[in-house]
């Protein structure tokens, strides 16, 4: 009697179970699922401009070989990754290192840290661009003041690079910040208390302590800036138009994308190209797994 | 003794920071601040600048008599006011759609016993680990295939559904017992019932954190509805702002103003749940 009726329960809560996930399941199977298997169809396509598909074979993926900006924005991206996500780590660890020492304060340094992370890219962009200005901007202005020649910042093709390193980190520390200092926060104390009892100094028990402890968080952060700055489109789309010549010296493989998806309408030259990034982004999170038996200390 | 010892050291290692050490501590981060601020201070400043105060000489810091000239100017020049609403509607629906789509699915993942529920749970954390960029083509042919180009429904369908936030909830929904939900049912409550009367109310700050998420990247989100919507009556804030920068005869105090409009609705949401936000680590994981 009993088991019948626990049986039925079972049922019951199956039942009313895929009630509540039936949202999600239907809405993900439709519009990330079902499109994934599609772009990669897509990419063995051509897509006319109302959405007719002719299978076209390797044709998409030949283009990387005859358009030389393909391998460039590769290249391009990955050094822009490459460039950016050291900087961002280091001066992310200084700040979360610091706020870690129970200052007054704390919350109001986490606080305005966070504020470049909700600015929406684009109105913030608007005031980097009269900052980064060349005849009245605000940095050649502070750098006329130590008679330092103005530089141009968004219209030379290196310094847009570095301007770009700059607004992108900037947008991205506070986020950084919140991510290692949860970490530290679980730092327990009492390697500290006895650290401390053996003489290490605060610089010491920094490279020896909290570093090694750390490293779970440093790896995590590691991947998912990886990630999203491979992914960096905002700033560049924002900061100068794409067919300009600095926009086309810093062509970034998701302008690049959007370019051939939307603007010259080569779609299935683009579903090719996002699939190739795709593996690209996969490989570059497998090495880094791999790699961390290296170097990352897991505490037991 | 021992206890007494603990509190001795303890007490020492808080004090044991020299002076000279938090003044370097203090300067350094206030440096920071000062590199965090100074695009949003010199934002709301030049919205209310004359045009020929932006490209002065001597940079103007702060406007001698501040005007709202740029603001009555980008509300003509764009239908500014209803991209600030197609914003206001679209961020409401998603925000709303991920929350409760995410919690319902996340409960069920995490308390009911469904049979072969990790591999959606799998798939979840898949969808997780591809750039998003791969998604697009197919969305956008879909959302034409639908005849919903050029409509906000085209903004908020694909983006009701978050794989982040089934996870998160997912976790949240792990750290409370079954046994609540078992007590529940045996009082005669449905599951769907206990979802909502019973747990849901006891994850409100996952709610409240991925919420804040999820109207954030709304809000912000500038790729999908660029390419979705190609009429103005139907750009978002972040579309319409995109238009004025790419316009080379803007000027600054109106690009400037356009964007205060932009900042400063999220500032204020910051605000209000910067406790929560800044404080609950369950969203550890975000892009």
């Amino acid at each position: 009697m009993k088991k019948i009726k626990l049986s039925s329960m079972h049922r019951e809560e199956v039942f009313w179970g895929w009630i509540l996930l039936l949202p999600s399941v239907l809405g993900l199977s439709i519009f990330y699922i079902y499109p994934f298997i599609e772009n990669i169809y897509n990419s063995f396509s051509e897509i006319s401009f109302v959405g007719d598909k002719t299978w076209v074979g390797l044709e998409n993926y030949k283009v990387f070989f005859s358009d030389p900006r393909i391998i460039e924005s590769f290249i391009y991206t990955l050094k822009y990754a490459f460039v950016t996500v050291p900087i961002v780590l280091v001066l992310s660890l200084i700040i979360s290192a610091s706020l870690n020492n129970k200052l007054k304060g704390s919350s109001f340094y986490r606080f305005v840290y966070y504020l470049p992370v909700i600015a929406m890219p684009v109105a913030i962009a608007t005031v980097w661009k009269w900052m980064f200005n060349y005849d009245f901007g605000f940095f050649n202005y502070m750098l006329g003041i130590f008679n330092i020649d103005a530089v141009p910042w968004l219209r030379d093709n290196n310094t847009f690079f570095i301007s770009l390193i700059f607004v992108s980190s900037w947008s991205r520390i506070g986020y950084n910040v919140l991510l290692l200092l949860a970490g530290l926060q679980n730092i327990s104390e009492s390697y500290y208390e006895a650290s401390k009892l053996d003489g290490a100094g605060g610089i010491r028990q920094f490279f020896s302590i909290t570093l090694p402890l750390l490293s779970p968080t440093i790896f995590f952060v590691i991947i998912i800036n990886i990630i999203s700055f491979l992914q960096v489109f905002d700033w560049i789309f924002t900061l100068t138009p794409l067919t300009s010549s600095v926009g086309e010296a810093n062509t970034s493989v998701i302008t690049l994308f959007y370019q051939y998806a939307f603007i010259s309408n080569q779609k299935g030259v683009a579903s090719a190209l996002s699939v190739v990034f795709f593996f690209i982004i996969l490989a570059l999170t497998v090495s880094q797994f791999m790699l961390q038996k290296r170097w990352v200390h897991y505490e037991q | 003794m021992s206890n007494k010892n603990k509190f001795n050291i303890k007490n020492t290692s808080s004090n044991a920071m020299p002076l000279y050490q938090l003044i370097l501590l203090h300067s350094l981060l206030i440096v920071g601040v000062i590199v965090s601020i100074l695009p949003f201070f010199h934002l709301f400043m030049t919205a209310f600048k004359t045009y020929p105060e932006t490209i002065q000489a001597p940079l103007v810091w702060v406007p001698k008599t501040p005007n709202l000239e740029a603001f009555k100017t980008v509300f003509e020049k764009l239908p500014f006011a209803t991209m600030l609403g197609n914003s206001l509607i679209t961020t409401l629906f998603i925000t709303v759609g991920q929350v409760l789509f995410s919690a319902m699915a996340g409960f069920a993942l995490a308390t009911l016993n469904i049979p072969r529920k990790n591999i959606i749970l799998l798939i979840c954390l898949a969808i997780l680990m591809v750039p998003s960029q791969i998604y697009l083509i197919p969305q956008f042919l879909l959302i034409q295939k639908m005849h919903l180009g050029n409509t906000l429904t085209a903004i908020v369908l694909p983006n009701l559904f978050s794989a982040l936030g089934i996870f998160l909830f997912r976790q949240a929904f792990l750290s409370l017992p079954r046994s609540l939900y078992e007590a529940a049912v045996l009082d005669g409550c449905n599951p769907v019932m206990v979802f909502w009367y019973v747990m849901l109310p006891l994850v409100k700050p996952t709610v409240t954190t991925f919420g804040v998420l999820a109207s954030l990247y709304s809000w912000n989100s500038l790729l999908w509805p660029l390419i979705v919507n190609s009429s103005q009556s139907k750009y978002t804030l972040a579309v319409g702002l995109a238009t004025l920068l790419g316009d080379s005869r803007t000027e600054y105090p109106v690009l400037m103003a356009g964007a205060t409009v932009a900042i400063v609705p999220m500032i204020i949401v910051f605000l209000i749940f910067r406790k929560q936000i800044l404080e609950n680590n369950s969203y550890l994981g975000t892009k």
